[in-house]
């Protein structure tokens, strides 16, 4: 790095560390309340939007006590407020549903496909910067430091993120909420990724995962990783190996491959910053030539130190293939439980993937997912250790009890604030005779299945099949190499095997002629990459997508059930 | 099976003739046309009355040279069977490529 470089690099790592320290200070301090603190929060957020269309519906202004809140105002879903937010996007009306200036509408995928658009104030923003990139590099300093004598974290780091925001006529940006957040930090982003302000906010179609690597690999000194989801790193690592001796030629003579799709003006605008490296394409091809067995990112990146990325629940697969490429020294930041409507939980500490719910985001409340009653909610203090709940928030965006359809876990506690993990979306829940398996009984089922018949399945998806009768499961595992088909039909034992132990329910109704055995189709090698490919052709953007676990949509049944190997299924 | 791949160049247009399984194993041979042969290419025909099979990693390929020339040019696909039109179809490929028959 050049010396003004070096400069903004430290100054900018030391202010996002400081930023960092707040966070886990604040998370500290919050640890030490009671565990009833968090309905200050609430009687502030309904106490400052009791003038608006909405608080005014309900009453905000004479709600006293949390069972009045209780009362007055109803359980919400999107539909609930999507007629304010059209009326808050194509007029600018304000004071509808909250009274706090909107800063962004955060896009989000919706439950049949039509996109969300998710009011997000400045309350919320700050959250985002303070608990997710800040709070980040305040666990890299101390992997860095723990690594390097106590120095403070320096060098740049490789970031997956790719922002593209829009205007609303009214001028409000409009786009993935993370893209929000790190436009905010634009003009200093440089100086701390490897990637430049071109590829970090992209204006035209560019083949981003080459020009990611391209700008990483220049440098030798990459002492982290960021990516929304683990698969975004996974999918980059996966394209290294299989394109590496391109690398090396471009580093070697300072260009952007030939080969590589950009418009003159860009490819001249990027290969300006690009300076021959022999040397440094020497190092990449000696460690690339040893091979891809033992693990890459040490070889050519000595000093990384920290990887921040969502790679709990069910990216859990993607995480371990990550490690496969990090070797076992590079921690894990498991960053934040979070959503469009509010950052929820942040990891406390590193290689742990359990967050810390953070009592001054949201106002929460809960029910439990083994009581019949969905009505009756309990409060951040009543929670129970290992219990399942359905999470209910109340934001600070203008959402009030507002079914968010996740289930969390508590596993156990930070102080007095709850530690959780995500265990499903209820709405991805299989039940074709209330038997109930949910992704985390999938999850486990397929890795230990793996495990038993040793293949690595790089992503699977279930089918609930209804229309034969008993209805059954239909699981479609990807390998990550050819299976032999003589194979499949243990596999598809091990798994029914695995099922029924994950969830007792289905394993008894199956037992009982109820449901149907499970069936198994292989899904072509790359089906998952391909449907991401697609998605991102459509527009969606890579930090919003994750895996496909249910196939609930005709489309995507379509789609995966054309793409599995053809030798036949195997069924009963 | 493998993949046989014909390339012929007339001025912009590049016609690429498949013959076999476009898969795991042979998508890597298309991939380097896609990625090698397209400077100054504004019409690209993927001719696939010869290809029997196309995989997941086949369409991703074809994703690529879709994406390639949406910004110099045009894809056609042309002659694909009735397998692959099925495929095409169920994986929203047909909303995206422009297919033509093998006597256009």
């Amino acid at each position: 790095m050049r010396l003004l470089e070096s400069v903004m690099n430290r100054i900018v790592l030391s202010k996002m560390t400081k930023g960092g320290r707040e966070s886990l200070r604040i998370i500290e301090e919050n640890s030490k309340k009671p565990r009833t603190s968090n309905q200050d929060l609430l009687f502030r957020l309904l106490k400052d939007n009791a003038s608006t269309e909405y608080g005014r519906k309900y009453g905000f202004g004479q709600i006293a006590t949390l069972e009045e809140f209780k009362e007055r105002v109803p359980f919400s879903t999107y539909d609930d407020y999507a007629p304010y937010i059209e009326r808050m996007i194509d007029n600018d009306e304000k004071d509808l549903i909250t009274a706090y200036p909107i800063e962004h509408y955060a896009v989000s995928s919706g439950s049949v496909g039509v996109p969300k658009r998710i009011p997000v104030s400045r309350e919320t923003l700050d959250h985002y910067n303070l608990n997710s990139s800040s709070r980040f590099f305040a666990h890299a300093d101390e992997a860095y430091r723990a690594a390097h004598g106590g120095k403070a974290l320096r060098g740049k780091g490789l970031n997956t993120m790719e922002v593209s925001v829009r205007k609303t006529k009214n001028n409000v940006s409009m786009g993935a909420i993370s893209g929000a957040s790190v436009a905010e930090f634009r003009s200093f982003l440089p100086y701390v990724f490897t990637s430049p302000e071109e590829v970090i906010f992209p204006e035209e179609q560019m083949d981003m995962k080459y020009l990611k690597l391209r700008y990483a690999l220049a440098e030798r000194e990459v002492t982290f990783m960021m990516s929304a989801f683990m698969t975004g790193l996974v999918d980059l690592m996966n394209y290294l190996v299989a394109n590496w001796p391109m690398f090396v030629e471009d580093i070697c003579t300072g260009t952007i491959n030939s080969d590589i799709k950009l418009s003159s003006e860009m490819r001249a605008k990027l290969e300006a910053g690009l300076r021959p490296d022999p040397a440094r394409a020497d190092e990449l091809q000696a460690a690339f030539e040893q091979g891809f067995d033992e693990p890459i990112v040490p070889r050519i990146w000595p000093d990384m130190c920290s990887v921040g990325s969502i790679g709990a629940g069910g990216f859990i697969g993607h995480t371990e293939r990550m490690r496969t490429f990090l070797g076992p020294d590079v921690r894990i930041d498991f960053m934040v439980y979070a959503a469009s409507e509010a950052l929820m939980a942040a990891a406390p500490v590193d290689d742990k993937p359990e967050y810390v719910l953070l009592p001054d985001s949201c106002f929460y409340e809960f029910v439990p997912m083994d009581s019949d009653d969905e009505e009756t909610t309990y409060t951040i203090d009543q929670l129970e250790t290992g219990r399942d709940y359905e999470i209910i928030i109340t934001n600070l965006s203008g959402f009030y009890r507002y079914r968010i359809k996740d289930v969390v876990r508590v596993l156990g506690w930070h102080g007095n604030l709850p530690l959780v993990a995500f265990v499903y979306r209820k709405n991805q829940m299989l039940s074709i005779a209330g038997e109930k398996t949910n992704d985390e009984a999938m999850l486990w089922s397929v890795q230990r299945t793996g495990k038993d018949v040793g293949y690595r399945f790089a992503d699977y998806c279930v089918y609930p099949d209804t229309d034969s009768d008993p209805g059954h499961y239909v699981a479609l595992l990807e390998p990550d190499c050819p299976m032999d088909p003589a194979e499949v039909p243990h596999v598809r034992d091990v798994l029914d095997e695995y099922l029924g132990q994950a969830n007792p329910s289905y394993g008894k109704k199956v037992a009982t002629g109820v449901l149907g055995p499970l069936e198994l189709k292989i899904s072509q090698i790359e089906t998952h990459a391909l449907y991401r490919d697609l998605m991102i052709n459509k527009g969606v953007s890579a930090n919003q997508l994750k895996p496909v676990r249910l196939l609930d949509t005709p489309m995507k049944e379509r789609f995966f059930f054309a793409l599995v190997e053809d030798e036949p299924s195997l069924d009963r | 099976m493998s993949l046989d791949i014909v390339k012929n160049r007339d001025g912009g247009t590049l016609d690429v003739v498949l013959n076999g399984r476009l898969d795991t194993n042979t998508s890597p041979d298309l991939e380097a046309v896609v990625k090698q042969d397209l400077d100054g290419v504004t019409k690209l025909v993927l001719d696939m009355a010869g290809l029997e099979y196309i995989s997941s990693a086949g369409l991703r390929v074809v994703l690529a040279a879709h994406k390639a020339m949406s910004k110099q040019g045009d894809l056609i696909v042309r002659g694909p069977n009735e397998f692959i039109m099925n495929v095409f179809e169920l994986t929203g490929f047909l909303e995206i490529l422009t297919i033509e028959d093998s006597a256009a």
